[in-house]
């Protein structure tokens, strides 16, 4: 049970700043999942609230306690590696149960303690084997529950799901979220997949070069990106983005960019929509089919449709038409500005 | 998974093997069978001819006292050396492992010692401490120390001692060092999570997981300080004084080259042949089993 806050949070390695200043307060219980390309500084964020990474400028509070200068062991957090990190020579109960050995906390609590966590999280079988005996469903588990059975007031998540394959990825998604809620810690998850952060999050972080572009609630930011690149970074199909003279007239963009979902196109015969394009393939996936076109000018569009609806030829000139309110208008720096 | 691989005839298997079996019986299967030849006899000394005398070698060897003496000597010495060169190695690779700047510079300079042969590291100890004109020795006579390792045995023992093991921490420290750097960061970054603090680190997760690399250096160290260290005995205390520094192999080439008696010494160098075997052996069926994970 804790609360985060982060308070103009800075990093630097040397010359190079990788964190720009990053402000933010996490209730009690809330599950934050920090998002962004790869090198965005959402690790090295992390980290520091790990106590992993030294903190350039700005400050970490723990329940409203600075820990900028705690070692990682000090600050009652638990941490959930990529590549799990499990001790290689130690069995599944040895490794749950090294964190609560070095507290010395009685043996009979211990065992108990354990036991609770491999029963929750299946593991019940597999307590005498060593990590290499296990899959990577079951070592994921193990790092789970080594997090687990020490009671701490936060968990940290460094991509824990990626090297899973991607059925187990959703299936462990859901795990992860509901041992979240039943356990009620705080959570801080960093991933770079944007459907894990929309699935899990309260609350999202989504970072963009070392700068938090956006902070809220996955539909919020879903339906409300502030910048470009928030937009084009969450939802899947990415965002189509058109400049003055994609449109050609249609809509007034300036020297900024429209931005536009693939879902909230539609395809229509030429001549009744607002702009013109030819289809260059599409791709049906079952219940959905995406269709890749170009403009008049050569510059690629993605239309989503329902599977159900009729496929376009290859080739066929058709039009596309949106909702004029689903419509996104960024100015040239990126940052959204209102609807004309 | 099937990791052999299959020949459709017998030359190329044969070729391939020939250079390490040639080698092999050249230099160890015919020395070796010439030991155990010889061992069985008592030449004259101007080895004009031999008697031989069956297992006679060896009954005298094992009711003789120095040899006795000898074995102890090199137990103690041998210990001493692994513990000193692959204590002081780990030390200065846990070190190395932590630096950041510089660790290029620092690695190279401590792998020096180890190109220096073993003979060449004898006689710079042996100047240092020289009782005479060495710089230690008139260093610990400052401090009121009296160094003799001439007539002193275990200031003998302490100074072979150093100048074996110092040639070899460097080689301990590469392999340490590769260990050490093979350990994944995260591991130790989770124990840290974990609660443990750098030693507790150390003795739980980082010496286990480096106990192949341990294992590996014991064996290859053991052997070590049996046989090659001749050249820093020969140097510096020539086996003295009173054969305080005569370890088994020391005592081959002088009951043999210096005394003259070829059949004690082919004797011992049987039983130094048995001995180390049987030790590797024991290691790699006992140690080995409990060092992997």
């Amino acid at each position: 049970m804790a609360t985060i806050k982060l308070d103009a949070l800075k990093k630097s390695f040397g010359k190079v700043d990788v964190i720009h200043g990053v402000d933010i307060d996490i209730k009690d219980g809330e599950f934050i999942v920090i998002v962004g390309p790869s090198g965005c500084g959402k690790s090295t964020m992390l980290r520091m609230v790990a106590g992993l990474e030294t903190v350039t400028s700005g400050e970490v509070q723990i329940n409203g306690v600075g820990v900028n200068d705690k070692e990682p062991m000090d600050r009652n957090i638990a941490m959930v590696f990529q590549n799990y990190a499990l001790y290689p020579h130690m069995s599944v109960f040895d490794n749950m149960a090294y964190g609560l050995k070095i507290a010395k906390t009685p043996k009979e609590e211990i065992a108990e303690r354990v036991q609770a966590a491999a029963k929750l999280l299946q593991l019940e079988e597999y307590l005498e084997r060593k990590p290499r005996e296990l899959s990577g469903g079951q070592r994921q588990r193990v790092a789970m529950g080594r997090a687990i059975v020490r009671k701490p007031d936060v968990f940290l998540f460094d991509e824990p799901l990626s090297n899973l394959d991607a059925k187990l990825r959703v299936q462990m998604r859901l795990e992860i979220k509901q041992l979240q809620k039943s356990l009620g810690v705080t959570a801080l998850y960093v991933t770079h997949d944007q459907v894990e952060a929309m699935t899990l999050a309260d609350r999202m972080i989504v970072m963009n070069g070392g700068v938090a572009d956006q902070i809220g609630a996955p539909l919020e930011v879903y339906k409300n990106p502030k910048t470009a690149f928030v937009a084009g970074f969450i939802g899947s199909p990415a965002t189509n983005f058109l400049t003055a003279t994609d449109l050609a007239g249609v809509v007034e963009v300036g020297d900024g960019t429209l931005g536009i979902r693939p879902e909230h196109l539609q395809l229509c015969p030429a001549g009744e929509g607002s702009l013109n394009v030819d289809v260059l393939y599409t791709e049906a996936l079952g219940a959905e089919t995406l269709i890749h076109a170009k403009l008049a000018n050569g510059a690629p569009i993605t239309v989503r449709q329902d599977g159900q609806m009729e496929l376009p030829e290859s080739g066929a000139n058709l039009d596309v038409r949106w909702q004029a309110d689903a419509v996104m208008l960024f100015d040239k720096n990126g940052q959204r500005v209102a609807n004309a | 998974m099937e990791k052999r691989v299959t020949f459709k005839g017998w030359m190329l298997p044969l070729c391939l093997l020939a250079p390490q079996v040639i080698i092999t019986a050249v230099f160890f299967f015919y020395p070796a069978g010439q030991a155990v030849w010889q061992s069985m006899f008592i030449p004259d000394p101007f080895g004009l001819k031999s008697q031989f005398v069956g297992f006679g070698n060896f009954e005298f060897l094992l009711s003789d006292r120095y040899y006795r003496a000898a074995f102890a000597t090199t137990a103690i010495f041998s210990g001493l050396v692994t513990v000193v060169s692959m204590g002081l190695a780990l030390y200065l690779a846990v070190l190395a492992d932590r630096l950041i700047k510089g660790s290029g510079v620092y690695r190279t300079l401590l792998i020096w010692p180890y190109a220096v042969a073993p003979a060449v590291a004898g006689v710079l100890w042996l100047f240092m401490f020289n009782t005479r004109v060495g710089v230690v020795a008139w260093y610990l006579g400052l401090l009121g120390y009296d160094w003799n390792h001439v007539l002193n045995e275990a200031e003998a023992m302490g100074l072979v001692v150093a100048a074996s093991s110092w040639g070899r921490v460097s080689y301990n420290f590469l392999f340490f060092l590769a260990g050490l750097q093979a350990i994944p960061k995260s591991v130790i970054e989770a124990a840290a999570i974990d609660g443990a603090r750098f030693w507790t680190r150390f003795r739980t997760i980082v010496f286990p997981l480096l106990s192949p690399t341990t294992f590996f250096l014991l064996v290859v160290n053991i052997v070590y300080a049996f046989f090659e260290t001749f050249g820093v005995i020969h140097t510096i205390t020539s086996g003295g004084p009173q054969q305080a520094t005569t370890i088994l192999v020391y005592k081959v080439f002088a009951d043999g080259f210096v005394g003259q008696d070829l059949g004690s010494s082919a004797a011992q160098s049987v039983i130094l042949l048995i001995v180390v075997g049987a030790m590797t052996i024991i290691q790699f069926k006992f140690v080995e089993r409990r060092v992997h994970y």
